[in-house]
């Protein structure tokens, strides 16, 4: 009697759990002050707050530099089945702070690259690898010199393999740290009419930023970006991907990572075609860059 | 049959409990030195003869880790947290101390939060909100507060708060019942021993493991802010409490404060009352068992500055606090410091601070004089996150 009762109690078990598995619980973060994230984070927050358990963070300074507001943060995402991340801060706050859970980032255009390699990382950067080598060929800018970092490998064969659909060639140097930056750009420079900088820290912000920034203007070679930042810091070229097809797509693999189907896709995306090519009004004029007069291109002064 | 249930009951819950809570550590380090510190005693002889001492310039210079502190935070689940900061303090040659500042189970429901363990007093603004290094730009606490009062102040018991919006004005209000403060450590008989220049001139140490009677303390605080000032908060506390072992004396604390933020600037203020009633330990000073202190600190940052890529906050702060009998008579203890610095982000979690204060103290002896410490001091810091 009493084994039949532990025998049927360990077989029901799993069916009654599986019958009553609870909402998954999202956490879904901004960081508070980017203001170009907003719209879409309330839209996944419209889209997600009905179907599952949603945990929604503005994220604030203090929860980076605060020891106690941080690890409050931390342990309540510690709980999640899923972080998703909108835009750079929050995303680099989440690939570097968050373990043991996936995290997938949307719209960043940053996001250090030495995270990118975690299996539980994965994302849809801000900017479109096909708008902007269409641009590229369009400005006739062949060669491209590529300088990635240790993580950026899905993105760079995205890069090699749209650019040789197009007849562009490519030349690629794999930074993998501070001190080898210098030599690559400069091999680059000297194989390439542009130098494409995937979106690794130590290659667009700070010192790294800089450098390339100094040795490509005095080359008179432009560099192609990631986002309106960029451009609006001495990049050529830069992507703005179509919000809509953002949201959508960001939709698609959330869905398919709570539903745990490996192999929906690639881990990392870039955003696909149809967003708006930017492009640096002044450099352009300088190098007498002519971008075609239509809705596709916009010009940041 | 009866262990086959428990068995059951035992398996299911195992089966239908989450799993596991993480625990995500956090924290901080807090290294000084003081290159330079030169300071006057003075007093009458009688007094100084007491502590083995004359008239003296005393210089002082050392370096220590003020403090290494690690925060523990696990999310039972959505509502129920569990915190805790455990601090080593003073390293030298030996561990000083090892204490849990704070040790809490916190509940949130219903828009408030509930918290039952050890706990930070809500009393105030700068005890909850900036004692940490990593939480202000000075190297340490304003004086009285730090030294006399004790920061932070953080007892045994519960505490419940919840905002209530009033349109844009948000009304918060937090109350608490603790163990307490208790006599002086070693006595019975008295809440404040200032009559020796000893630990017990302060009565941080006064709050135990327990409570000194059957008497709860307990206390209040409304903080009032507003949508159109962020950051911004007026606030009042009350804090009520019976020291002696047969809890009939009474201690009070009030509090009053001001923080403001606007165009990079960060100005707090804080008033405080002490009123304490038959405390013997207190009377050779000021002539009477029954003693009160009227006192404020205000700080203010400015934190927009940079320089060569690096967040600079240069600061100011002075506080002045009065320490005598509630009838008037006798002698009067005095505290004044003013004190400013800078402090610079070096890197992310890595801040460089630098102080320099002034202080002014003087505590009454009956019939026979002051005895009087006047300086001034630098400090270097560097405080560090993880």
């Amino acid at each position: 009697m009493r084994s039949c009762l532990l025998a049927a109690l360990f077989v029901c078990l799993p069916a009654l759990q599986a019958a009553e598995e609870p909402a998954r619980r999202i956490a879904v973060m901004v960081d508070g002050a980017d203001r170009a994230e907003r719209d879409l984070y309330l839209g996944l927050l419209q889209i997600y707050r009905p179907r599952e358990r949603v945990l929604s963070y503005e994220l604030q300074e203090a929860q980076r530099s605060d020891p106690i507001a941080k690890g409050r943060l931390l342990s309540a995402l510690q709980t999640c089945d899923l972080v998703v991340a909108v835009g750079n801060g929050a995303a680099e706050f989440a690939v570097s702070e968050v373990e043991d859970v996936p995290v997938y980032f949307v719209d960043a255009t940053v996001v250090p690259g030495r995270s990118l390699e975690a299996a539980s990382v994965s994302g849809l950067f801000g900017y479109s690898v096909e708008d902007l080598l269409d641009a590229v060929k369009v400005l006739r800018l062949g060669p491209v010199g590529l300088a990635y970092t240790p993580g950026y490998e899905p993105v760079a064969e995205l890069v090699r393999q749209g650019a040789s659909a197009r007849g562009l060639a490519v030349v690629a140097r794999k930074i993998g740290s501070a001190k080898e930056l210098a030599p690559a750009v400069r091999s680059l420079l000297e194989r390439a009419r542009v130098i494409w900088l995937a979106g690794d820290p130590l290659l667009v912000r700070g010192a790294g930023f800089e450098f390339v920034q100094e040795n490509t203007l005095s080359a008179a070679i432009p560099v192609v970006g990631s986002g309106a930042w960029d451009v609006s810091h001495g990049a050529l070229l830069g992507s703005a991907p179509n919000a809509a097809q953002q949201e959508a797509e960001a939709v698609r693999t959330i869905d398919s990572i709570l539903q745990r189907r490996p192999g929906a896709g690639p881990r990392l995306k870039t955003a696909g075609r149809g967003g708006v090519i930017l492009i640096n009004a002044a450099l352009a004029a300088r190098w007498k860059v002519r971008a075609p007069e239509d809705a596709r291109w916009r010009r940041v002064r | 049959m009866r262990k086959t249930t428990a068995a059951a009951v035992i398996l299911g819950a195992l089966c239908a409990s989450p799993a596991a809570a993480k625990v995500v550590f956090t924290g901080y380090g807090d290294f000084q030195t003081t290159p330079e510190g030169d300071f006057r005693l003075d007093g009458p002889p009688s007094v100084l003869n007491r502590f083995g001492v004359g008239p003296a310039n005393i210089t002082t210079r050392s370096s220590t880790i003020n403090a290494l502190g690690l925060f523990a935070t696990t999310s039972l689940n959505d509502q129920t947290r569990l915190m805790m900061d455990v601090t080593y303090k003073n390293i030298g040659a030996t561990v000083n101390t090892l204490t849990v500042q704070y040790a809490f189970v916190e509940f949130s429901d219903f828009g408030a939060t509930g918290r039952f363990g050890k706990i930070t007093l809500p009393f105030g603004w700068y005890n909850q909100n900036r004692f940490y290094p990593f939480q202000h730009a000075s190297i340490t606490a304003p004086t009285f507060t730090s030294v006399v009062l004790g920061l932070p102040i953080a007892d045994i018991g519960a505490t419940v708060g919840r905002p209530f919006e009033l349109g844009d004005v948000t009304l918060t209000a937090d109350v608490y019942g603790v163990n307490g403060f208790a006599s002086t450590p070693g006595s019975t008989t008295t809440f404040r021993d200032t009559g020796f220049l000893s630990s017990n001139l302060s009565i941080a140490n006064n709050i135990g493991s327990g409570d000194n009677n059957h008497d709860v303390a307990f206390g209040a605080r409304l903080d009032a802010s507003h949508a159109a000032l962020p950051n911004s908060s007026v606030g009042v506390s009350y804090y009520h409490d019976r020291w002696d072992p047969s809890g009939h004396s009474l201690f009070q604390m009030g509090n009053a404060y001001l923080h403001a933020t606007a165009g990079g600037f960060d100005l707090l203020a804080e008033y405080l009352l002490l009123n304490a009633k038959n405390d013997p330990g207190a009377l050779s000073n000021f002539g009477s068992p029954n003693w009160r202190t009227d006192g404020f600190f205000t700080e203010l940052n400015y934190t927009k500055l940079e320089v060569a890529k690096h967040q600079v906050t240069p600061w100011v702060r002075y506080e002045d606090y009065l320490n005598h009998a509630v009838e008037g008579s006798g002698g009067k203890e005095r505290l004044t410091d003013f004190a400013g610095g800078v402090a610079v982000a070096l890197i992310d979690g890595v801040t460089a601070k630098f102080q320099g204060s002034d202080l002014y103290y003087r505590l009454p002896f009956q019939g026979q004089g002051d005895l009087k410490i006047q300086g001034y001091s630098f400090a270097l810091a560097v405080t560090v996150t993880f």
